[in-house]
């Protein structure tokens, strides 16, 4: 029994003792060491500015821009595809394009021009069109 | 006006606010260095740990995961494994409790200063005699005043080891400076 008053006063004192400690607990922060926090803390924040400004460089030629703007590789190969499709056109006879696929189709359900009738205009010569207009 | 939380401040630190660091600093490096000066028992190398705790929060701010844990526990966490680091590199030689200074209450007197500062210098010499792991338990709990589930955290430990560590390192506590009531200033009884 007086073991267990003993030991009770024994805590209250402890716990009086930690009440002295808490109040000291938390020490003032030495200017030397504040200083050196801060000087860690902005020189962290510039290397990450370093690291961010080094990224920063397009390392891209010039190709790769022009492709980038004109909406990647798949817009670029459509543009490709449909630069050389008309440029066979306006090179090839006209009548050439029928066998193109899907054209003979097309052209078939939607013009009533023969190539009788198109080489008809052949020899027509605008000069004489415009001469005609302005009799 | 609404303080902003710790969490926000080292959220701002990583967008490259410099203003954040000096409140972060302000608010979390004396807690830091005051619990640091108790578990090592030596001031300069509280001063140490305190700085490279810091520097690891700073290093932690462009990664840090909002909600997923408190930075002032985040920090007790790496300042006791940092202090555990210290005391394992340490090991064998001894602690010196003279390089732990009492800052002096000018508003006490001298005398009753005095008392105030040899009841500290016992509490610390006893808590020095406890293993790390009680100390760092009896310190969190009784002088930082963090509740076990907080402790339990930090320590990576469960609530039921925290409640145990902190029982027997206060009975050891407690009658480490049971003969040593009169010169601490307490009566008998």
């Amino acid at each position: 029994m007086a073991d267990h008053q003993d030991d009770k006063t024994d805590f209250e004192d402890l716990d009086a003792l930690f009440a002295e400690a808490r109040d000291a607990a938390t020490p003032e922060l030495p200017e030397a060491l504040m200083s050196a926090i801060l000087a860690d803390a902005a020189a962290e924040q510039s290397s990450w500015q370093t690291v961010a400004v080094t990224a920063r460089p397009d390392r891209r030629g010039p190709l790769a821009l022009l492709v980038m703007a004109l909406g990647g590789w798949g817009s670029v190969g459509g543009l490709v595809a449909a630069s050389c499709t008309g440029l066979w056109i306006g090179i090839a006879d006209p009548e050439a394009a029928q066998w193109a696929p899907g054209f003979t189709l097309t052209a078939a359900n939607s013009t009533t021009f023969s190539s009788a009738a198109y080489a008809a205009y052949e020899t027509f010569d605008l000069a004489t069109v415009l001469a005609e207009d302005l009799q | 006006m609404i303080e902003a939380s710790d969490e926000a401040l080292l959220i701002l630190f990583a967008n490259g606010d410099g203003g954040a660091a000096r409140e972060l600093t302000r608010r979390l490096a004396p807690r830091v260095l005051g619990v640091a000066t108790r578990v090592l028992g030596n001031r300069a190398e509280a001063e140490d740990v305190t700085q490279d705790a810091m520097l690891r929060l700073w290093k932690i701010a462009p990664d840090w995961r909002s909600g997923e844990a408190q930075v002032s526990t985040w920090l007790y966490r790496v300042t006791m494994n940092l202090c555990i680091d210290v005391k394992r590199k340490a090991r064998g030689g001894h602690v010196d409790l003279d390089a732990v200074p009492e800052p002096p209450d000018p508003a006490a007197g001298a005398a009753e200063t005095l008392q105030e500062s040899a009841r500290q210098d016992a509490l610390q010499q006893a808590l020095m005699t406890l293993p790390e792991r009680q100390r760092q338990a009896v310190i969190l709990r009784h002088i930082e005043e963090l509740t076990n589930p907080e402790i339990a955290g930090i320590m990576e430990i469960t609530v039921e080891a925290v409640e145990s560590l902190t029982a027997r390192g206060k009975r050891s506590l407690a009658k480490a400076l049971a003969g040593r009531k009169d010169e601490l200033g307490y009566q008998d009884g």
